[in-house]
Protein backbone atom coordinates (compact mmCIF):
# COMPACT_ATOMS: atom_id res chain seq x y z
CA UNK A 1 0.00 0.00 0.00
CA UNK A 2 2.75 2.43 0.91
CA UNK A 3 4.62 1.58 -2.29
CA UNK A 4 1.43 1.99 -4.31
CA UNK A 5 0.78 5.42 -2.88
CA UNK A 6 4.31 6.60 -3.70
CA UNK A 7 4.01 5.62 -7.38
CA UNK A 8 2.42 8.15 -9.75
CA UNK A 9 -0.47 5.71 -10.14
CA UNK A 10 -3.92 7.33 -10.15
CA UNK A 11 -6.47 6.56 -7.45
CA UNK A 12 -10.21 6.99 -7.65
CA UNK A 13 -9.85 10.29 -5.84
CA UNK A 14 -7.37 11.63 -8.41
CA UNK A 15 -10.18 12.21 -10.88
CA UNK A 16 -11.70 15.59 -10.23
CA UNK A 17 -13.98 16.37 -13.20
CA UNK A 18 -17.62 16.66 -12.17
CA UNK A 19 -18.60 15.23 -15.55
CA UNK A 20 -17.59 11.82 -14.22
CA UNK A 21 -20.81 11.41 -12.28
CA UNK A 22 -23.36 8.64 -11.80
CA UNK A 23 -25.98 11.12 -13.06
CA UNK A 24 -24.18 11.23 -16.42
CA UNK A 25 -23.27 7.53 -16.47
CA UNK A 26 -26.88 6.46 -15.92
CA UNK A 27 -28.18 8.67 -18.73
CA UNK A 28 -25.61 7.45 -21.26
CA UNK A 29 -26.04 3.92 -19.90
CA UNK A 30 -29.79 4.05 -20.45
CA UNK A 31 -29.33 4.69 -24.17
CA UNK A 32 -26.47 2.23 -24.40
CA UNK A 33 -28.74 -0.37 -22.80
CA UNK A 34 -31.49 0.45 -25.29
CA UNK A 35 -29.03 0.04 -28.20
CA UNK A 36 -27.75 -3.26 -26.81
CA UNK A 37 -31.33 -4.45 -26.29
CA UNK A 38 -32.33 -3.58 -29.88
CA UNK A 39 -29.17 -5.20 -31.26
CA UNK A 40 -29.76 -8.31 -29.13
CA UNK A 41 -33.38 -8.83 -30.17
CA UNK A 42 -32.77 -8.09 -33.86
CA UNK A 43 -29.67 -10.31 -33.72
CA UNK A 44 -31.73 -13.19 -32.35
CA UNK A 45 -34.27 -12.64 -35.15
CA UNK A 46 -31.48 -12.75 -37.73
CA UNK A 47 -29.96 -15.85 -36.16
CA UNK A 48 -33.32 -17.59 -36.14
CA UNK A 49 -34.00 -16.63 -39.77
CA UNK A 50 -30.78 -18.42 -40.74
CA UNK A 51 -31.59 -21.70 -38.99
CA UNK A 52 -32.11 -24.66 -41.33
CA UNK A 53 -34.90 -26.07 -39.19
CA UNK A 54 -37.25 -23.60 -37.55
CA UNK A 55 -39.81 -24.93 -35.07
CA UNK A 56 -42.01 -21.92 -35.87
CA UNK A 57 -41.56 -20.93 -39.53
CA UNK A 58 -39.96 -17.50 -40.08
CA UNK A 59 -42.69 -15.34 -41.67
CA UNK A 60 -42.59 -14.32 -45.36
CA UNK A 61 -44.61 -11.16 -44.56
CA UNK A 62 -43.86 -8.32 -44.64
CA UNK A 63 -41.25 -8.61 -47.42
CA UNK A 64 -39.32 -5.72 -45.81
CA UNK A 65 -39.31 -7.25 -42.31
CA UNK A 66 -35.74 -8.53 -42.33
CA UNK A 67 -34.36 -5.41 -43.98
CA UNK A 68 -35.80 -3.34 -41.12
CA UNK A 69 -34.71 -5.63 -38.27
CA UNK A 70 -31.21 -6.13 -39.64
CA UNK A 71 -30.86 -2.46 -40.58
CA UNK A 72 -31.80 -1.61 -36.98
CA UNK A 73 -29.28 -4.16 -35.72
CA UNK A 74 -26.38 -2.44 -37.46
CA UNK A 75 -27.69 1.06 -36.64
CA UNK A 76 -27.99 0.20 -32.92
CA UNK A 77 -24.53 -1.39 -32.89
CA UNK A 78 -22.94 1.62 -34.61
CA UNK A 79 -24.69 4.11 -32.31
CA UNK A 80 -23.45 2.10 -29.33
CA UNK A 81 -19.79 2.85 -30.17
CA UNK A 82 -19.70 6.47 -28.91
CA UNK A 83 -22.18 5.63 -26.13
CA UNK A 84 -19.87 2.90 -24.84
CA UNK A 85 -16.80 5.12 -25.12
CA UNK A 86 -18.41 7.98 -23.20
CA UNK A 87 -19.86 5.59 -20.60
CA UNK A 88 -16.40 4.11 -20.01
CA UNK A 89 -14.86 7.59 -19.85
CA UNK A 90 -17.35 8.65 -17.19
CA UNK A 91 -16.80 5.61 -14.96
CA UNK A 92 -13.04 5.27 -15.61
CA UNK A 93 -12.10 6.34 -12.01
CA UNK A 94 -13.86 3.22 -10.71
CA UNK A 95 -11.07 1.18 -12.28
CA UNK A 96 -8.75 2.63 -9.63
CA UNK A 97 -11.08 2.26 -6.64
CA UNK A 98 -9.29 0.75 -3.63
CA UNK A 99 -10.53 -2.74 -2.71
CA UNK A 100 -12.49 -2.95 0.58
CA UNK A 101 -10.65 -4.38 3.61
CA UNK A 102 -13.40 -6.59 5.05
CA UNK A 103 -13.54 -10.10 3.57
CA UNK A 104 -17.30 -10.19 2.98
CA UNK A 105 -17.22 -6.81 1.22
CA UNK A 106 -14.16 -7.87 -0.72
CA UNK A 107 -15.90 -10.95 -2.11
CA UNK A 108 -18.99 -8.97 -3.08
CA UNK A 109 -16.98 -6.17 -4.69
CA UNK A 110 -14.79 -8.74 -6.43
CA UNK A 111 -17.83 -10.47 -7.92
CA UNK A 112 -19.34 -7.18 -9.04
CA UNK A 113 -16.12 -5.93 -10.58
CA UNK A 114 -15.64 -9.32 -12.24
CA UNK A 115 -19.07 -9.03 -13.85
CA UNK A 116 -18.19 -5.53 -15.06
CA UNK A 117 -14.89 -6.79 -16.50
CA UNK A 118 -16.83 -9.43 -18.44
CA UNK A 119 -19.38 -6.82 -19.56
CA UNK A 120 -16.72 -4.37 -20.76
CA UNK A 121 -14.54 -6.97 -22.48
CA UNK A 122 -17.46 -8.65 -24.24
CA UNK A 123 -19.02 -5.30 -25.25
CA UNK A 124 -15.82 -3.92 -26.77
CA UNK A 125 -15.19 -7.16 -28.67
CA UNK A 126 -18.81 -7.52 -29.79
CA UNK A 127 -18.93 -3.99 -31.24
CA UNK A 128 -15.41 -4.27 -32.65
CA UNK A 129 -15.92 -7.48 -34.60
CA UNK A 130 -19.37 -6.28 -35.66
CA UNK A 131 -17.87 -3.14 -37.23
CA UNK A 132 -15.07 -5.16 -38.85
CA UNK A 133 -17.46 -7.78 -40.19
CA UNK A 134 -19.53 -5.17 -42.01
CA UNK A 135 -16.37 -4.14 -43.87
CA UNK A 136 -15.56 -7.86 -44.39
CA UNK A 137 -12.25 -7.39 -42.54
CA UNK A 138 -11.68 -10.89 -41.22
CA UNK A 139 -8.49 -10.60 -39.22
CA UNK A 140 -9.30 -13.65 -37.08
CA UNK A 141 -9.64 -17.43 -37.30
CA UNK A 142 -12.76 -17.83 -35.17
CA UNK A 143 -16.26 -18.01 -36.65
CA UNK A 144 -17.76 -14.52 -36.70
CA UNK A 145 -21.35 -15.70 -36.56
CA UNK A 146 -20.87 -18.13 -33.66
CA UNK A 147 -18.70 -15.73 -31.69
CA UNK A 148 -21.02 -12.73 -32.25
CA UNK A 149 -24.00 -14.87 -31.20
CA UNK A 150 -22.31 -16.27 -28.07
CA UNK A 151 -20.92 -12.87 -26.98
CA UNK A 152 -24.39 -11.34 -27.34
CA UNK A 153 -25.67 -13.56 -24.52
CA UNK A 154 -22.58 -12.80 -22.42
CA UNK A 155 -23.09 -9.03 -22.92
CA UNK A 156 -26.82 -9.09 -22.19
CA UNK A 157 -26.36 -11.40 -19.19
CA UNK A 158 -23.58 -9.27 -17.67
CA UNK A 159 -25.64 -6.14 -18.43
CA UNK A 160 -28.65 -7.52 -16.53
CA UNK A 161 -26.41 -8.26 -13.52
CA UNK A 162 -24.93 -4.74 -13.73
CA UNK A 163 -28.40 -3.14 -13.90
CA UNK A 164 -29.62 -5.24 -10.97
CA UNK A 165 -26.63 -4.27 -8.82
CA UNK A 166 -26.93 -0.56 -9.68
CA UNK A 167 -30.73 -0.34 -9.74
CA UNK A 168 -31.18 1.79 -6.56
CA UNK A 169 -28.48 4.22 -7.75
CA UNK A 170 -29.92 4.30 -11.30
CA UNK A 171 -33.38 5.11 -9.94
CA UNK A 172 -31.98 7.78 -7.65
CA UNK A 173 -29.95 9.63 -10.29
CA UNK A 174 -32.44 9.26 -13.15
CA UNK A 175 -35.15 10.58 -10.85
CA UNK A 176 -33.13 13.71 -10.10
CA UNK A 177 -31.57 16.46 -12.19
CA UNK A 178 -28.45 15.70 -14.21
CA UNK A 179 -26.60 18.47 -12.32
CA UNK A 180 -27.49 16.89 -8.96
CA UNK A 181 -24.27 16.07 -7.08
CA UNK A 182 -25.83 13.86 -4.37
CA UNK A 183 -24.46 10.61 -5.81
CA UNK A 184 -21.08 12.00 -6.93
CA UNK A 185 -17.69 10.90 -5.67
CA UNK A 186 -16.34 13.46 -3.16
CA UNK A 187 -13.50 14.45 -5.50
CA UNK A 188 -15.73 15.04 -8.56
CA UNK A 189 -16.13 18.78 -8.06
CA UNK A 190 -14.07 20.51 -10.75
CA UNK A 191 -16.19 22.03 -13.53
CA UNK A 192 -14.79 21.09 -16.94
CA UNK A 193 -14.82 22.93 -20.25
CA UNK A 194 -18.27 21.56 -21.00
CA UNK A 195 -21.15 20.98 -18.62
CA UNK A 196 -22.98 17.70 -18.08
CA UNK A 197 -25.76 18.68 -20.45
CA UNK A 198 -23.17 19.66 -23.05
CA UNK A 199 -21.45 16.29 -22.74
CA UNK A 200 -24.77 14.45 -23.10
CA UNK A 201 -25.78 16.51 -26.16
CA UNK A 202 -22.36 15.94 -27.70
CA UNK A 203 -22.72 12.20 -27.08
CA UNK A 204 -26.13 12.03 -28.78
CA UNK A 205 -24.76 14.00 -31.73
CA UNK A 206 -21.76 11.64 -31.96
CA UNK A 207 -24.08 8.61 -31.95
CA UNK A 208 -26.21 10.03 -34.76
CA UNK A 209 -23.11 11.09 -36.70
CA UNK A 210 -21.61 7.61 -36.39
CA UNK A 211 -24.82 6.04 -37.71
CA UNK A 212 -25.35 8.48 -40.59
CA UNK A 213 -21.72 8.71 -41.70
CA UNK A 214 -20.53 5.25 -40.91
CA UNK A 215 -23.17 2.54 -41.00
CA UNK A 216 -23.70 0.13 -43.88
CA UNK A 217 -27.44 0.67 -43.42
CA UNK A 218 -27.39 4.37 -44.29
CA UNK A 219 -24.96 3.69 -47.14
CA UNK A 220 -27.75 2.14 -49.21
CA UNK A 221 -30.67 4.39 -48.17
CA UNK A 222 -31.38 6.80 -51.06
CA UNK A 223 -30.68 10.37 -49.90
CA UNK A 224 -28.79 9.40 -46.76
CA UNK A 225 -26.24 7.48 -48.85
CA UNK A 226 -24.65 10.82 -49.87
CA UNK A 227 -23.93 11.61 -46.22
CA UNK A 228 -22.71 8.09 -45.46
CA UNK A 229 -19.13 8.91 -46.42
CA UNK A 230 -17.66 6.20 -44.18
CA UNK A 231 -20.17 3.44 -45.03
CA UNK A 232 -18.57 0.30 -46.47
CA UNK A 233 -21.41 0.18 -48.97
CA UNK A 234 -22.96 2.42 -51.62
CA UNK A 235 -25.23 1.87 -54.60
CA UNK A 236 -22.80 3.31 -57.14
CA UNK A 237 -22.29 -0.07 -58.81
CA UNK A 238 -25.99 -0.97 -58.48
CA UNK A 239 -27.32 -3.45 -55.93
CA UNK A 240 -24.35 -4.53 -53.77
CA UNK A 241 -23.16 -8.13 -53.61
CA UNK A 242 -21.49 -9.93 -50.75
CA UNK A 243 -19.44 -12.40 -52.78
CA UNK A 244 -18.64 -12.02 -56.44
CA UNK A 245 -18.75 -14.91 -58.96
CA UNK A 246 -14.95 -14.84 -59.11
CA UNK A 247 -14.66 -14.97 -55.29
CA UNK A 248 -17.12 -17.88 -55.22
CA UNK A 249 -15.17 -19.67 -57.96
CA UNK A 250 -18.20 -20.18 -60.19
CA UNK A 251 -17.34 -18.15 -63.32
CA UNK A 252 -16.60 -21.24 -65.44
CA UNK A 253 -19.51 -23.38 -64.28
CA UNK A 254 -22.03 -20.52 -64.33
CA UNK A 255 -21.20 -19.55 -67.93
CA UNK A 256 -20.80 -23.12 -69.22
CA UNK A 257 -23.08 -24.25 -72.08
CA UNK A 258 -23.68 -27.46 -70.12
CA UNK A 259 -25.37 -25.55 -67.23
CA UNK A 260 -28.63 -27.14 -66.12
CA UNK A 261 -30.86 -26.32 -63.17
CA UNK A 262 -32.03 -29.60 -61.68
CA UNK A 263 -35.32 -29.92 -59.82
CA UNK A 264 -35.83 -33.18 -57.97
CA UNK A 265 -38.81 -34.65 -56.13
CA UNK A 266 -38.52 -38.29 -55.12
CA UNK A 267 -37.75 -40.23 -58.30
CA UNK A 268 -38.83 -37.37 -60.56
CA UNK A 269 -36.09 -35.07 -61.75
CA UNK A 270 -35.96 -32.47 -64.48
CA UNK A 271 -32.91 -30.64 -65.80
CA UNK A 272 -33.57 -27.25 -67.36
CA UNK A 273 -31.33 -24.88 -69.31
CA UNK A 274 -31.66 -21.14 -68.78
CA UNK A 275 -33.58 -21.01 -72.10
CA UNK A 276 -35.97 -23.68 -70.78
CA UNK A 277 -36.50 -21.61 -67.64
CA UNK A 278 -37.14 -18.46 -69.70
CA UNK A 279 -39.77 -20.37 -71.72
CA UNK A 280 -41.81 -21.16 -68.57
CA UNK A 281 -44.49 -18.70 -67.27
CA UNK A 282 -42.69 -15.67 -65.76
CA UNK A 283 -43.56 -13.31 -62.93
CA UNK A 284 -42.06 -10.02 -61.75
CA UNK A 285 -41.87 -8.80 -58.14
CA UNK A 286 -40.18 -5.88 -56.44
CA UNK A 287 -38.35 -7.41 -53.49
CA UNK A 288 -35.53 -6.17 -51.27
CA UNK A 289 -32.24 -7.95 -50.94
CA UNK A 290 -31.33 -7.36 -47.31
CA UNK A 291 -27.93 -8.39 -46.06
CA UNK A 292 -26.98 -9.53 -42.59
CA UNK A 293 -24.42 -6.69 -42.75
CA UNK A 294 -27.25 -4.16 -42.57
CA UNK A 295 -27.43 -2.82 -46.13
CA UNK A 296 -30.46 -3.46 -48.31
CA UNK A 297 -31.73 -2.52 -51.75
CA UNK A 298 -34.91 -3.04 -53.71
CA UNK A 299 -34.71 -4.85 -57.03
CA UNK A 300 -37.28 -5.68 -59.71
CA UNK A 301 -36.80 -9.40 -60.11
CA UNK A 302 -38.30 -11.48 -62.95
CA UNK A 303 -38.24 -15.22 -63.31
CA UNK A 304 -40.18 -18.41 -62.77
CA UNK A 305 -42.29 -18.59 -59.59
CA UNK A 306 -40.72 -21.36 -57.55
CA UNK A 307 -44.15 -22.89 -57.00
CA UNK A 308 -44.56 -23.26 -60.79
CA UNK A 309 -41.34 -25.31 -60.91
CA UNK A 310 -42.45 -27.44 -57.97
CA UNK A 311 -45.80 -28.12 -59.70
CA UNK A 312 -43.74 -29.09 -62.77
CA UNK A 313 -42.32 -32.08 -60.84
CA UNK A 314 -45.58 -32.77 -59.00
CA UNK A 315 -44.32 -31.73 -55.56
CA UNK A 316 -47.05 -31.10 -52.95
CA UNK A 317 -47.22 -27.87 -50.92
CA UNK A 318 -45.80 -27.67 -47.43
CA UNK A 319 -42.41 -29.21 -48.17
CA UNK A 320 -39.00 -27.74 -47.30
CA UNK A 321 -36.49 -27.52 -50.14
CA UNK A 322 -32.77 -28.14 -50.22
CA UNK A 323 -31.14 -25.54 -52.47
CA UNK A 324 -27.65 -26.20 -53.81
CA UNK A 325 -25.44 -23.59 -55.44
CA UNK A 326 -22.65 -23.99 -57.97
CA UNK A 327 -20.36 -22.53 -55.30
CA UNK A 328 -18.68 -25.08 -53.10
CA UNK A 329 -17.40 -25.19 -49.54
CA UNK A 330 -19.15 -22.13 -48.15
CA UNK A 331 -21.99 -21.79 -45.66
CA UNK A 332 -24.26 -20.81 -48.57
CA UNK A 333 -23.45 -23.79 -50.87
CA UNK A 334 -26.32 -25.89 -49.57
CA UNK A 335 -29.20 -24.37 -47.60
CA UNK A 336 -32.74 -25.31 -46.64
CA UNK A 337 -35.63 -23.14 -47.84
CA UNK A 338 -38.55 -23.55 -45.41
CA UNK A 339 -41.90 -24.60 -46.90
CA UNK A 340 -43.65 -21.27 -46.32
CA UNK A 341 -41.00 -19.53 -48.46
CA UNK A 342 -41.12 -22.28 -51.11
CA UNK A 343 -44.91 -21.91 -51.41
CA UNK A 344 -45.06 -18.09 -51.31
CA UNK A 345 -46.19 -16.83 -54.72
CA UNK A 346 -43.56 -14.05 -54.64
CA UNK A 347 -40.64 -16.47 -54.32
CA UNK A 348 -38.87 -16.63 -57.67
CA UNK A 349 -36.14 -18.50 -59.43
CA UNK A 350 -34.97 -15.12 -60.73
CA UNK A 351 -33.50 -14.78 -64.22
CA UNK A 352 -33.65 -10.99 -64.69
CA UNK A 353 -32.87 -8.04 -62.44
CA UNK A 354 -34.37 -4.63 -63.33
CA UNK A 355 -35.25 -5.95 -66.81
CA UNK A 356 -31.71 -7.10 -67.64
CA UNK A 357 -30.36 -10.65 -67.57
CA UNK A 358 -28.85 -11.33 -64.14
CA UNK A 359 -25.22 -10.27 -63.90
CA UNK A 360 -22.79 -13.05 -63.00
CA UNK A 361 -22.19 -11.44 -59.60
CA UNK A 362 -25.96 -11.40 -58.95
CA UNK A 363 -26.27 -15.14 -59.56
CA UNK A 364 -26.49 -15.76 -63.34
CA UNK A 365 -27.85 -18.08 -64.73
CA UNK A 366 -30.52 -18.33 -61.98
CA UNK A 367 -30.86 -17.32 -58.34
CA UNK A 368 -33.38 -17.52 -55.56
CA UNK A 369 -35.21 -14.40 -54.41
CA UNK A 370 -37.77 -14.72 -51.62
CA UNK A 371 -39.55 -12.11 -49.47
CA UNK A 372 -38.28 -11.37 -45.92
CA UNK A 373 -35.23 -13.61 -46.13
CA UNK A 374 -31.60 -12.88 -45.13
CA UNK A 375 -29.53 -12.01 -48.21
CA UNK A 376 -26.95 -14.74 -47.63
CA UNK A 377 -29.74 -17.31 -48.01
CA UNK A 378 -30.99 -15.87 -51.31
CA UNK A 379 -28.91 -18.53 -53.06
CA UNK A 380 -27.06 -17.44 -56.20
CA UNK A 381 -25.93 -19.66 -59.13
CA UNK A 382 -28.52 -22.34 -58.33
CA UNK A 383 -27.52 -25.86 -59.38
CA UNK A 384 -30.17 -28.03 -57.76
CA UNK A 385 -33.49 -27.74 -55.96
CA UNK A 386 -34.55 -30.84 -54.06
CA UNK A 387 -37.94 -31.33 -52.42
CA UNK A 388 -37.43 -32.77 -48.93
CA UNK A 389 -39.66 -35.48 -47.45
CA UNK B 1 -37.48 -4.51 -5.26
CA UNK B 2 -35.01 -6.86 -3.60
CA UNK B 3 -36.71 -9.91 -5.14
CA UNK B 4 -36.78 -8.27 -8.58
CA UNK B 5 -33.09 -7.47 -8.31
CA UNK B 6 -32.22 -11.02 -7.27
CA UNK B 7 -34.28 -12.38 -10.16
CA UNK B 8 -32.50 -10.03 -12.55
CA UNK B 9 -29.09 -11.19 -11.27
CA UNK B 10 -30.12 -14.84 -11.64
CA UNK B 11 -31.41 -14.23 -15.18
CA UNK B 12 -28.24 -12.36 -16.10
CA UNK B 13 -25.95 -15.07 -14.74
CA UNK B 14 -27.95 -17.70 -16.65
CA UNK B 15 -27.80 -15.74 -19.92
CA UNK B 16 -24.07 -15.05 -19.57
CA UNK B 17 -23.38 -18.68 -18.69
CA UNK B 18 -25.37 -19.79 -21.73
CA UNK B 19 -23.30 -17.39 -23.86
CA UNK B 20 -20.10 -18.78 -22.37
CA UNK B 21 -21.24 -22.31 -23.11
CA UNK B 22 -22.13 -21.31 -26.70
CA UNK B 23 -18.68 -19.78 -27.04
CA UNK B 24 -16.68 -22.78 -25.87
CA UNK B 25 -18.85 -25.57 -27.29
CA UNK B 26 -19.22 -24.50 -30.94
CA UNK B 27 -15.60 -23.86 -31.92
CA UNK B 28 -12.15 -25.40 -31.65
CA UNK B 29 -9.99 -24.71 -28.61
CA UNK B 30 -7.62 -22.52 -30.62
CA UNK B 31 -10.53 -20.40 -31.86
CA UNK B 32 -11.93 -19.96 -28.35
CA UNK B 33 -8.45 -19.01 -27.13
CA UNK B 34 -8.25 -16.38 -29.85
CA UNK B 35 -11.63 -14.93 -28.83
CA UNK B 36 -10.35 -14.61 -25.24
CA UNK B 37 -7.11 -13.00 -26.47
CA UNK B 38 -9.06 -10.52 -28.60
CA UNK B 39 -11.34 -9.69 -25.67
CA UNK B 40 -8.33 -9.03 -23.43
CA UNK B 41 -6.66 -6.99 -26.18
CA UNK B 42 -9.81 -4.86 -26.53
CA UNK B 43 -9.86 -4.04 -22.83
CA UNK B 44 -6.12 -3.27 -22.74
CA UNK B 45 -6.42 -1.13 -25.88
CA UNK B 46 -9.16 0.90 -24.18
CA UNK B 47 -8.04 0.99 -20.56
CA UNK B 48 -4.32 1.47 -21.19
CA UNK B 49 -4.43 3.23 -24.58
CA UNK B 50 -7.53 5.15 -25.53
CA UNK B 51 -8.63 6.12 -22.00
CA UNK B 52 -5.23 7.55 -20.88
CA UNK B 53 -5.00 9.36 -24.23
CA UNK B 54 -8.43 10.96 -23.69
CA UNK B 55 -7.40 11.74 -20.13
CA UNK B 56 -4.17 13.42 -21.21
CA UNK B 57 -5.89 15.45 -23.94
CA UNK B 58 -8.61 16.53 -21.51
CA UNK B 59 -6.04 17.49 -18.87
CA UNK B 60 -3.98 19.51 -21.37
CA UNK B 61 -7.05 21.13 -22.92
CA UNK B 62 -8.36 22.21 -19.52
CA UNK B 63 -5.08 23.80 -18.51
CA UNK B 64 -3.68 25.20 -21.75
CA UNK B 65 -6.73 26.39 -23.65
CA UNK B 66 -9.03 29.31 -22.82
CA UNK B 67 -12.39 28.00 -21.56
CA UNK B 68 -14.28 28.88 -24.74
CA UNK B 69 -11.78 27.09 -27.00
CA UNK B 70 -11.51 24.13 -24.61
CA UNK B 71 -15.27 23.64 -24.84
CA UNK B 72 -15.13 23.48 -28.62
CA UNK B 73 -12.06 21.23 -28.52
CA UNK B 74 -13.76 18.78 -26.16
CA UNK B 75 -16.83 18.43 -28.39
CA UNK B 76 -14.66 18.19 -31.50
CA UNK B 77 -12.59 15.45 -29.88
CA UNK B 78 -15.74 13.50 -29.06
CA UNK B 79 -17.00 13.70 -32.65
CA UNK B 80 -13.68 13.17 -34.40
CA UNK B 81 -12.75 10.32 -32.06
CA UNK B 82 -16.05 8.55 -32.69
CA UNK B 83 -15.90 8.96 -36.45
CA UNK B 84 -12.27 7.84 -36.54
CA UNK B 85 -12.98 4.64 -34.62
CA UNK B 86 -16.00 3.88 -36.80
CA UNK B 87 -13.81 4.54 -39.88
CA UNK B 88 -10.94 2.22 -38.92
CA UNK B 89 -12.40 -0.86 -40.70
CA UNK B 90 -13.04 1.03 -43.95
CA UNK B 91 -9.79 3.01 -43.85
CA UNK B 92 -7.93 -0.25 -43.36
CA UNK B 93 -9.39 -1.42 -46.65
CA UNK B 94 -8.27 -5.02 -46.08
CA UNK B 95 -11.27 -6.33 -47.99
CA UNK B 96 -11.18 -3.88 -50.91
CA UNK B 97 -10.31 -5.33 -54.27
CA UNK B 98 -12.16 -8.25 -55.79
CA UNK B 99 -15.65 -6.99 -54.90
CA UNK B 100 -16.47 -3.70 -56.68
CA UNK B 101 -19.54 -3.11 -54.45
CA UNK B 102 -17.61 -3.32 -51.16
CA UNK B 103 -15.58 -0.40 -49.76
CA UNK B 104 -16.48 1.52 -52.90
CA UNK B 105 -16.01 5.06 -51.61
CA UNK B 106 -13.03 7.37 -51.17
CA UNK B 107 -12.70 6.91 -47.43
CA UNK B 108 -9.70 9.19 -46.83
CA UNK B 109 -11.68 12.11 -48.27
CA UNK B 110 -14.79 10.86 -46.48
CA UNK B 111 -12.99 10.90 -43.15
CA UNK B 112 -11.62 14.40 -43.76
CA UNK B 113 -15.15 15.58 -44.58
CA UNK B 114 -16.87 13.78 -41.70
CA UNK B 115 -14.30 14.93 -39.16
CA UNK B 116 -13.60 18.32 -40.74
CA UNK B 117 -17.14 19.63 -41.16
CA UNK B 118 -18.06 19.43 -37.45
CA UNK B 119 -14.67 20.81 -36.41
CA UNK B 120 -15.02 23.75 -38.78
CA UNK B 121 -18.63 24.24 -37.68
CA UNK B 122 -17.68 24.27 -34.01
CA UNK B 123 -14.71 26.55 -34.66
CA UNK B 124 -16.93 28.91 -36.67
CA UNK B 125 -19.54 28.95 -33.92
CA UNK B 126 -16.89 29.67 -31.28
CA UNK B 127 -15.44 32.50 -33.36
CA UNK B 128 -18.84 34.11 -33.86
CA UNK B 129 -19.67 33.89 -30.15
CA UNK B 130 -16.21 35.27 -29.29
CA UNK B 131 -16.67 38.25 -31.63
CA UNK B 132 -20.20 38.98 -30.45
CA UNK B 133 -19.26 38.78 -26.77
CA UNK B 134 -16.26 41.05 -27.36
CA UNK B 135 -18.58 43.50 -29.10
CA UNK B 136 -21.02 43.27 -26.18
CA UNK B 137 -18.26 43.94 -23.70
CA UNK B 138 -17.14 46.99 -25.66
CA UNK B 139 -20.67 48.41 -25.49
CA UNK B 140 -20.84 48.20 -21.70
CA UNK B 141 -18.90 51.14 -20.20
CA UNK B 142 -16.98 49.30 -17.47
CA UNK B 143 -16.27 46.25 -19.65
CA UNK B 144 -17.92 43.86 -17.19
CA UNK B 145 -20.99 42.74 -19.09
CA UNK B 146 -23.08 39.82 -18.01
CA UNK B 147 -21.28 37.61 -20.58
CA UNK B 148 -21.12 33.99 -19.56
CA UNK B 149 -17.71 32.42 -19.18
Amino acid sequence: MSLLSRLPFPREGSFSSRLRSAAVAARVGLWLGICFGVAFVTGLISHYAQLDHQPVPFPTHPAWGYRVTQGLHVVAGTAAVPLLLVKLWVVYPKLFAAPPRRLGELVRTGLERGSIAVLVAASILELGIGLMNVAQWYAWDFSFRRTHDALAFVVIGALLVHIAVKLPLIRQVLGGDVEDAAADRPSAVRPGAIGRRGLLRGTWVAAVAAVVAGSATTGTIPGLDRLAVLSPRSRRAGIPVNRTAAQAGVVATATSASYRCEIGYGDTSVRLTRADLLALPQATHVLPIACVEGWSANGTWSGVPLRTLLDHVGAPRGRDLRISSLQQHTAESVTVLPADFADDERTLLALLLDGEPLALDHGYPARLIAPDRPGSLQTKWIARIEVLG
Amino acid sequence: MRAARSALVALGVLAAAYGGWLLVSRQHGAQVRQVVEWAAAGVILHDAGLAPLALALGWLGDRLLPRRIARVAALAMLLVGTLTIVAIPVLDGAAAGPNPTLLDRDYATGWLLAAGVPVLGLAGGATISLISSTARRRRTPDGSGPGRR
